[in-house]
């Protein structure tokens, strides 16, 4: 009874599961692709759901289409009241299906123009302000009387002339870091090494970053490991 | 005994709390109003247990809006309120005998919504900057007036690439990854994709474009299709290699490790939105010996992209892939001003360290004026 509950278990299946995904070391195999099928067609139909009970029902069924339907006697219950305003947002939703019928399927432009301008718009101050002024406020070195040094010398235990120092080398860094990015000019003579130093400095920093997800990643493969060697009750925790 | 009951009753204790400044938030959207206070000096804060907010609208009534505060709170915003409406505060402060004080009532305020985020001027300032430099250069273009850029790698190969695939007889793949229509480097995906689809039009090879999001995959449907129209083969077209996956992160993942491994692709293009699941797909990709060519803003995947493709257009280099691919005069323009913006940056940032070394020795703030006219929305 133990083994047989032990076997049939949800544990077991994903057990199994975690090992038709692993198969996929080997090569490509008939399990990983059982695996494969099952993951996309449930994730696709989970997303279905969620989208549908998170987006659709509160913003578009229950505040516009369940009351015209109650209007229209096709639904009971207590009558709710229409939200016209919906009206807008359903007919740019209802253009995306345009794209079934191939003699109306430019009508898909309308709600892609309003969403790119609308995503755009709202994208690129956020970009000016993220990307560039924070960029810019964190560059222009803080002053070594200012705290900024004091609690950078304190936190690594540096002496100021090192913070100092550091400070350049980020300074610099940005700076060619920038160069490399110019597309006007080639990058040639003096300002190709110093756009060469550029993307030494990103790749210094992408090797850094790489490090430190890769130990990230372990540490996910360790939790899988676990999770077989406690349904194998290998481990006890 | 009688009299200590009567002096406990009649003694009049000062509020601890003085200075109550109850006044609209500024550059919201309204529906907020900041409370901020301060502590008599001579109080004995040991004694208070804890504080409450008290808030009068314009019924008279007084409900509680922050319970148990700390006695060293100093600042409250209270929200969910109705722009228009006037309200009045009071702080109610608990000691710990179980007896309370309340401070002065505040003046009435009524939040209001602002049109304008006031700390946002120098994004404002950096953008009509370079709405004017973008015009310059439109103009410049439309004269006729030969714009270049500098050759970049990852982008000459994608001939090459396609070319490649044709000659094995294999198909071509190509990921948007996990960015919506909204987002910038999918947007910069779409434009390499219709380049690819163009190649692939006049090669007659087959492009596999499996989506994560439904209406991605509208866009890359309409881009391929305007790619094969523009190469003058519409007839190859073929609506069903775009389409939609599943929008689960590694289900996508795996759906795509799937496809590569049956579908052997000569070529596979990474172009876009880029998390967890880049390695998995371009350490796939490198086992079948496919060309692979990676482009992201992703910082955090492009270490990985870098290491297991063969070209990888960093950041601006895949935003700049439009202008560089299509060779059109309205899109060099923005190159065009973007890299002089890059060289006002370059300028700020000399300025403003030169200027905040100064401020540092002299020990005179106001040298600071390009690091605190920057720093209003940065902080």
């Amino acid at each position: 009874m133990g083994i047989l509950h032990w076997l049939f278990s949800w544990e077991t299946l994903a057990a199994f599961l975690t090992l038709a995904i692993f198969s996929f070391l080997y090569k490509e195999n008939p399990v990983y692709r059982l695996a494969e099928y099952l993951f996309v067609g449930l994730s696709a139909g989970y997303g279905f759901a969620m989208t549908y009970f998170l987006a659709m029902k509160p913003n578009l069924m229950d505040p516009f289409i369940i009351p015209i339907m109650q209007r229209m006697h096709l639904l009971g219950g207590e009558l709710l009241p229409i939200n016209w305003w919906y009206i807008i947002p359903t007919i740019f939703a209802l253009l995306y299906l345009s794209v079934i019928t191939p003699k109306y399927s430019y009508l898909i432009r309308l709600p892609f123009a309003f969403l790119l301008g609308l995503g755009s718009g709202m994208a690129i101050p956020r970009a000016f302000q993220a990307s560039i002024l924070e960029q810019m406020w964190d560059t222009i070195l803080h002053s070594p009387n200012w705290q900024g040094y004091a609690d950078l010398s304190k936190q690594y235990e540096w002496s100021l002339t090192v913070v100092f120092i550091s400070a350049i080398i980020i300074f610099v860094s940005v700076l060619a870091v920038l160069a490399y990015f110019f597309f006007s000019k080639e990058h040639k003579g003096a300002y190709g090494k110093f756009a060469r130093f550029g993307i030494i400095v990103l790749m210094i920093g992408f090797g850094a970053s790489f490090g430190s997800t890769v130990m990230a990643r372990y540490s996910l493969l360790i939790g899988r490991l676990m999770f077989l060697l406690k349904w194998l009750h290998i481990v006890s925790y | 005994m009688i009299s200590f009951v009567l002096a406990a009753i009649f003694s009049v204790r000062p509020s601890p709390i003085v200075d109550l400044k109850v006044m609209d938030n500024p550059n919201d959207e309204g529906g907020q109003i900041v409370l901020k206070w301060e502590y008599r000096k001579d109080a004995d804060l040991s004694q208070i247990s804890y504080i409450q907010i008290m808030r009068i609208d314009k019924m008279g009534t007084a409900p509680i809006v922050a319970e148990e505060l700390k006695p060293t709170a100093k600042r409250y915003m209270d929200t969910d309120l109705k722009n228009g409406h006037p309200y009045r505060y009071f702080i109610r402060v608990w000691f710990k005998d179980g007896s309370y004080i309340d401070s002065a009532i505040s003046p009435p305020v009524v939040p209001e919504a602002q049109w304008l985020h006031k700390d946002r001027i120098a994004a404002l300032v950096i953008l009509l900057l370079y709405g004017a430099l973008l015009i310059y250069y439109l103009k410049k273009a439309r004269k006729g007036e030969r714009l270049t850029i500098r050759p970049i790698a990852g982008l000459q190969a994608v001939d090459d690439a396609v070319g490649r695939a044709t000659e094995m007889g294999r198909p071509l793949l190509f990921v948007l990854g996990l960015g919506t229509v909204s987002d910038i480097a999918t947007l910069a995906g779409l434009a390499i994709l219709k380049r690819v689809a163009m190649k692939a039009a006049e090669y007659e090879s087959d492009i596999i474009v499996p989506c994560f999001d439904p209406v991605v995959m509208a866009a890359a449907q309409e881009t391929v299709k305007q790619g094969y129209l523009e190469a003058g083969r519409p007839d190859l077209y073929n609506e069903k290699n775009v389409y939609f996956l599943t929008n689960d992160q590694f289900g996508y993942a795996a759906g795509i490790d799937g496809i590569i491994m049956r579908q052997k692709p000569g070529a596979i293009f990474l172009q876009g939105a880029f998390y967890a699941e880049s390695l998995i797909i371009a350490e796939t990709g490198h086992s079948i010996g496919a060309i692979q060519i990676a482009g992201t803003s992703s910082v955090t995947q492009l270490p990985f992209l870098i290491a297991a493709t063969d070209y990888t257009l960093i950041g601006e280099e895949m935003y700049a892939a439009s202008a560089y691919l299509s060779r059109d005069p309205n899109s060099l323009a923005t190159i065009k001003a973007e890299d002089w913006m890059k060289i006002i940056f370059i300028g700020l940032i000399l300025v403003g360290a030169m200027l905040e070394t100064v401020a540092g020795l002299t020990g005179n703030k106001s040298w600071s004026f390009i690091k605190t006219f920057f720093a209003g929305g940065a902080q």
